[in-house]
């Protein structure tokens, strides 16, 4: 929550008392002397509040200019807001007041610092339509939302607009800007055995699955039909959204049985790939990807048509696919309709038709056998969004993964982090991880030299292609971003800040230490003596270039490209021509960062379902953790991997909701684990969890510590579980930062500019701030 | 069934058939509106009323009101309800008309929809369709006075988890391109929750237009903004808020098949988010294009509690039976 405090003169009391209630949100609380001064106190009390506030409103009118105390107060706050980062003065002129007269009463030096500000005007525009503007300012998420619309919007001219896949217009483009990724993996995502692709929202596995159809592969591979692919699959794209099963609807098993459940499921999910098929080979016939006759055609759908209905004594003529189509989706209607009627109570035997795991077999054996182009193939169900299904429903896709089989078809599925918990099947076997299937994280680990390397020429082919289509003259992304070090201006201050440490650690002085000495305490301590320097001097780190942008990705595609796109805003805002060869400037680079750094912390309690305000308290109070240990401590400053040292308690359901919350987390890559550190990912519910997290460094920058996690900071799963409660909060957090930088309680908290207070902490008003 | 809507001043009954009328009490004090204009030769056999869950003390006096109107009227039954789950209350409805028409061959439902939830809404409908009693039922609703709207707050917070209206489920395949359809309303906050957690390849918005009062004009808008701006104003389409056969035109031309976005070509999801007339109409869509696209749903994590309608305003009749 940000605080604002408002001077002004005691005769404007009325608009300032209107203004105060309708400034009071969830993000912002507004201070008065009146609420802050007691009888007795005295009135530097004010001067301490607008210390610790992060806006000072000035109402100017010509009861106010003329008052010494409000004069004051703004030049001490105009001083202040050049000397940090975080503080902002923002001048109010009041209603039915002559600006221009006014301006004529206020110092000549206050008044040259006020010029280039952006002032609430409520003398020319009416109170309705000045607040919005007053309130964007105190709120620069919300400000950055409406940037972050415009820089997203289909009609930007901005090359970095397409974060996502579904953004791509074409096949066509979309195969155009595909990158593989490293060829070990990507082999293993190619190759017949089913797959399991694994990674945070943005990390590419849409992308991925889309790049195995024959449309976008005979793009990819520049061929103009199919058969000249020689590829040997023949892939089906299914994205699993909500709405596409009607054994997704409703409590079903509170209705039926789960072995009527299944059963229904496994038809309902046959007649859906089968209908997708069907489609995909329609589409491809459209696109004369494919060749195939209409005898062809004709002796294919007869054969399905049979298969579906042998036995069922139903005359269903089915000539071609638009035939075979509505015969599917006619007994998807009757499904649907019968479990409809099943919710409500009303009996009654399932009217359709069945369809097992066999029959589908045999209907792609009927479908690689019968069209010649797919002779010898075997057929890949892309499933996309395996996370969107009901546990009963997980069960039968595992058992297909089971099933799958060369010369059939074989299952390719993506889920989001934490959305495969169970990898039992059907016949209660358990898929495991290397003989039924293989598992790729796509998410890169950083902290892993040859993640990092794969990461980098990922992203480096990504861009080249992407600035590549949009006409560029410089491809190179790392040429395209400035680099301009952290550390420029500071190097004196930070040796100084060597000596103060190690002085406290008594080991003596910087300059007399030998080389090999003085490069330890360098890479040991560098990045904490930098965030040192900043705070005292009340300014904030600056980022740019290639390395940083990818650090600050966290592994994650979309993000990189969203850092690109919005430091590609921000510097065509300038004029800067990047499109024909110029560089984009590091502080426009900077800026970026500190905006989707803000926006992505913001957006946490408005996008995540159910818990989004929990874990928004949970990031940033962890972000404060951090950060007190990246200001305090003398040996481990980058401390901000999440350590939890009894992660056996979120599997014993006791810690339910602090369990589901860091769930929920880490499926939306607000909170990443990683394969080998503390912990395999867990195969059932009940296996312990990973101990390790890591925030996503996107937020690094707004919560102001390292995005660098070299060390960790241990949690329990009470503290954790505090932390989410907005009653012990303040206790838990405060016990934590002792622990990790006991420091003296005067000079407990640093003044960051973010969340200076005398309190410790701005108590919630509204769950999630 | 006709197509014109009416005013309505006094409720009177539409035919000589057995009168059944429906209704739901809220802390919204418009689910007044239809009662309060019961004229004295109003007549039904009995009435419903279905009253959620949830604690309030509004909804109690509301309550309390009604079954006063109502026993000066005739018999009377409260049907508990869920917000959340109100298939129990619908279930028992059913089986309670189930048991009148054994009596009495013909009936009209009067419904009442002013307050009900859009859930409980389309649910509700859907199970008198396939009862077949879809055809002797006439719609009533209720507009606010006013809605205490700041347009500098949000309405409600955060989302719950997303799912579909049971019973609407689409039988599209799943390769084709992702179309989400929302009805926005004044959440512009839970419009783009609801697109970055869905992330279709496509999004069309539907602005209610005209609204209700010529001076909200542009609300929507402006609460959806941001929105607006990503998706793209192309991509914003005008659909009546209040007149459900209009509305009902506006999909048919839209998403039929010579519309923009023909329900052949894209895997559909529709989320109504706007006015509840808007979620009548897209009922009678459905009725028309049964399979063709879903109806999913983001209930809100937490309401701001300064945001709901005020006063009682005009009363409409949108569907007449047929």
């Amino acid at each position: 929550m940000k605080k604002a405090f408002i001077t002004y003169s005691h005769k404007d009391a009325e608009f300032v008392d209107r203004l105060v209630q309708d400034l009071e949100t969830p993000s912002v609380s507004v201070t008065l002397d009146k609420r802050i001064l007691k009888p007795g106190d005295s009135l530097t009390k004010i001067f301490e509040e607008i210390g610790n506030s992060d806006f000072l409103l000035p109402v100017l009118s010509i009861n106010s200019v003329e008052a010494k105390w409000v004069k004051k107060e703004l030049e001490t706050a105009l001083i202040k807001e050049i000397d940090e980062d975080n503080f902002k003065v923002i001048p109010i002129i009041k209603d039915n007041e002559d600006w221009e007269e006014l301006k004529k009463k206020i110092p000549t030096g206050l008044r040259e610092m006020i010029r280039p500000k952006f002032l609430a005007r409520f003398d020319s525009k009416s109170y309705e339509e000045c607040l919005p503007d007053l309130i964007g300012a105190l709120t620069p998420e919300e400000e950055f939302a409406k940037e972050h619309a415009k820089i997203q919007s289909p009609n930007a001219d901005n090359p970095f607009r397409r974060v996502r896949t579904e953004n791509f217009e074409s096949i066509q483009i979309l195969a155009n800007s595909f990158a593989r990724p490293e060829s070990g993996r990507y082999d293993k995502i190619i190759e017949i055995k089913p797959t399991r692709l694994e990674g945070g929202r943005g990390s590419g596995k849409t992308m991925i699955l889309k790049s195995m159809t024959a449309q976008v592969g005979v793009y990819r591979l520049h061929k103009r039909t199919f058969k000249e692919t020689n590829l040997p699959y023949y892939g089906v794209y299914c994205r699993l959204t909500q709405g596409s099963f009607a054994t997704q609807a409703g409590n079903i098993l509170d209705h039926i049985t789960e072995s009527q459940a299944n059963l229904l499921f496994i038809t309902e999910f046959n007649f859906q790939l089968v209908n997708s098929l069907i489609d995909e080979i329609y589409s491809c016939t459209d696109r004369r990807i494919f060749d195939i006759s209409s005898k062809e055609e004709t002796e294919v759908c007869q054969l399905i048509g049979r298969q579906i209905y042998s036995g069922q004594g139903t005359n269903n003529t089915i000539n071609n696919f638009l035939d075979l189509k509505a015969a599917i989706q006619n007994e998807l209607g009757i499904l649907n309709d019968y479990l409809s009627r099943k919710i409500l109570g009303e009996t009654g035997n399932y009217p359709g038709v069945f369809i097992n795991k066999d029959k589908l077999r045999t209907i792609c054996k009927t479908i690689i056998t019968n069209i010649s182009d797919l002779n010898g193939k075997t057929i890949y169900f892309l499933l996309d969004e395996y996370e969107n299904l009901l546990p009963f429903q997980k069960i039968v896709v595992n058992t297909f993964v089971k099933w799958s089989e060369q010369g059939y078809f074989s299952i390719k599925f993506s889920s989001k982090k934490t959305g495969f918990k169970n990898p039992q099947t059907l016949e209660r076997q358990e898929i495991e991880e290397g003989h039924d299937y293989s598992r790729i994280d796509l998410d890169y680990d950083l902290s892993k030299a040859v993640h990092r390397t794969n990461y980098r020429n990922l992203l480096l082919e990504i861009c080249q292609k992407t600035l590549k289509n949009e006409g560029f003259r410089e491809t190179n992304i790392e040429k395209v971003l400035e680099t301009k070090s952290p550390f420029s201006g500071y190097e004196s201050d930070i040796v100084e800040m060597y000596n103060q440490i190690l002085e406290k650690q008594h080991k003596g002085n910087y300059a007399s230490l030998g080389k090999l000495q003085q490069q330890e305490i360098k890479k040991r301590l560098e990045i904490g003596a930098l965030y040192r320097v900043l705070a005292k001097k009340h300014k904030k780190r600056h980022y740019s270039g290639f390395e940083d942008l990818m650090t600050l990705s966290s592994g994650i595609i979309r993000y990189f490209l969203e850092l690109c796109g919005t430091s590609y805003y921000y510097a065509i805002q300038d004029n800067v021509d990047v499109k024909n060869g110029k560089q984009i400037k590091s502080q426009h680079q900077s800026d970026a960062v500190y905006a989707l750094s803000g926006y992505y912390l913001y957006n946490i309690r408005k996008n995540l379902v159910q818990y989004g305000a929990d874990i928004h308290r949970l990031v940033i109070d962890s972000g404060d953790i951090f950060r007190a240990k990246i200001l305090n401590h003398l040996t481990e400053p980058e401390a901000a991997r999440i350590s939890i040292i009894d992660p056996h308690n979120l599997s014993d359901g006791t810690h339910e909701k602090i369990t589901k919350i860091l769930d929920l987390a880490e499926m939306h890559s607000v909170m990443q684990t990683f394969v080998g550190i503390g912990g395999i990912r867990p195969k059932h519910k009940s296996d312990v969890q990973p101990s390790e997290y890591i925030l996503n460094r996107i937020y690094s920058p707004i919560l102001e510590y390292s995005p660098r996690c070299r060390w960790r900071t241990p949690f329990s799963t009470s503290d954790l579980e505090g932390l989410i409660n907005p009653e012990a909060r303040e206790v838990i957090k405060y016990n934590l930062i002792q622990k990790v930088s006991p420091i003296p309680k005067k000079s407990r908290i640093i003044k960051s500019g973010k969340k200076s207070q005398k309190k410790l902490f701005p108590s919630d008003t509204v769950s999630g701030d | 069934m006709q197509d014109n809507i009416f005013n309505v001043e006094k409720v009177v009954n539409f035919n000589d058939n057995a009168e059944i009328f429906i209704g739901c009490s809220s802390f919204e004090e418009r689910c007044l509106g239809t009662i309060k204009k019961f004229s004295p030769e109003y007549h039904y056999l009995k009435a419903f009323i279905f009253i959620y869950n949830k604690p309030d003390p509004k909804r109690e006096e509301h309550t309390r009101i009604i079954f006063d109107i109502l026993s000066k009227k005739g018999p009377f039954e409260p049907i508990p309800a869920s917000e959340t789950d109100p298939l129990l209350s619908i279930k028992f409805l059913i089986q309670e008309l189930k048991s009148i028409l054994i009596v009495h061959k013909k009936i009209t439902l009067s419904i009442d929809i002013t307050t009900f939830t859009k859930k409980h809404l389309l649910l509700l409908l859907n199970y008198l369709d396939k009862n077949d009693l879809f055809n002797s039922t006439r719609i009533f609703y209720t507009e606010p006075k006013t809605y205490t709207t700041n347009l500098y707050l949000p309405m409600s917070f955060g989302i719950l988890p997303i799912y579909t209206v049971t019973g609407f489920v689409t039988t599209q395949s799943l390769n084709k391109r992702n179309l989400l359809a929302i009805f926005l309303g004044y959440e512009g906050d839970r419009a783009s929750a609801l697109v970055n957690n869905f992330e279709p390849n496509e999004t069309v918005l539907i602005i209610p237009d005209p609204p209700y009062h010529p001076e909200w004009r542009g609300r929507t808008e402006e609460m959806n903004k941001n929105l607006i701006e990503i998706i793209g104003k192309d991509k914003v389409e005008s659909i009546d808020s209040l007149n459900p056969h209009k509305i009902l035109k506006t999909m048919k031309s839209l998403f039929g098949k010579k519309g923009k976005y023909n329900l052949e070509k894209y895997h559909c999801s529709i989320s109504p988010l706007g006015t509840k007339p808007q979620a009548l109409g897209l009922y009678l869509f459905w009725r028309q294009y049964r399979g063709k696209f879903s109806i999913v749903y983001a209930p809100p994590y937490m309401h701001n509690e300064s945001f709901y309608s005020k006063g009682i305003g005009r009363t409409w009749q949108l569907l007449s039976p047929s």
